[in-house]
């Protein structure tokens, strides 16, 4: 179906995604041509005739990439900001509950029984099951920061 | 320019897609989605097919909307949509302002012609 290619690569030349998000929306555009070829086909029309149709009823396959573009536009950007920003958080958090203002740790294993402590332990544990768009690239940035948090937020104060 | 239809068609799709999904009451991929709003405005709604996949995109980043994709690998997979509970809640808001408009609409428009004096 080279017809249903060449409206797939006018799209994609107007997309500028990582490359999971565009393969999926690529996909999904695919599955709906190839849907409207078959049904086109099954009414009787010839492989040429269908694959005419379909392009026709499709639409003006750049303008198509544009929107796409548009609405996915930001997505990264905000699970970026997520991914990065809470590990910091979580970490300031769990430096708050662990050591005193002047670094030192002066009963902490006290701190270690106590619920606040594992329950801010255990949401920087999950933070990595939420949702996200873009979840690969999330997941290593929220590694990323949490190693750079530990040694710049933690490390310091880890002279006990 | 846009004619009257093509910008009621715009400034309703969000609207239309959130009442099929939820009068269905099942997830449904692009096409199908596309098919049952032709059926259900008798063809007066002809979409250019390929727009609808960015509104519905928007509409999921919106959290109007949640997705997933269904079939296995190597066979013809399809992402379907279903409303979440904020677009429930944009559905009620919606349908209430259109209710309200068409209902000001009609009157604005059956009142009869004031007579030149």
């Amino acid at each position: 179906m080279s017809d249903i290619e060449g409206l797939l690569r006018q799209i994609q030349s107007e997309l500028d995604l990582d490359r999971e998000t565009e393969q999926k929306v690529l996909a999904e555009i695919r599955t709906h041509l190839e849907e409207t070829v078959i049904e086109a086909m099954s009414a009787g029309m010839s492989l040429e005739e269908a694959l005419a149709q379909a392009a026709a009823c499709f639409g003006v396959a750049p303008e198509v990439g544009q929107a796409l573009q548009a609405a996915h536009a930001g997505w990264a950007t905000a699970d970026a900001v997520v991914a990065a920003g809470l590990p910091v958080l979580l970490a300031l958090v769990l430096r708050w509950l662990v050591f005193a203002p002047d670094g030192t740790a002066i009963g902490w294993q006290q701190v270690l029984v106590g619920p606040a402590f594992w329950a801010v332990a255990l949401a920087a544990l999950l933070v990595p099951l939420l949702k996200f768009e873009r979840w690969r690239y999330a997941l290593v940035s929220w590694g990323f920061f949490w190693v750079v948090t530990v040694i710049f937020v933690l490390g310091p104060a880890l002279r006990w | 320019m846009l004619s009257v239809r093509q910008q009621m068609r715009k400034g309703t799709t969000t609207l239309v897609v959130l009442k099929l999904l939820v009068d269905r009451g099942e997830p449904m991929y692009g096409y199908q989605i596309i098919r049952h709003l032709e059926e259900r405005s008798d063809g007066y709604f002809q979409f250019k097919e390929g727009l609808i996949y960015p509104r519905l995109h928007q509409m999921e980043r919106e959290g109007l909307l949640r997705s997933e994709w269904l079939g296995e690998p190597g066979t013809r997979r399809r992402k379907v949509y279903a409303v979440t509970e904020a677009g429930l809640r944009r559905l009620e808001e919606e349908l209430a302002q259109w209710r309200t408009f068409r209902a000001t609409l009609n009157r604005m428009l059956d009142t009869a012609p004031e007579s030149a004096s």
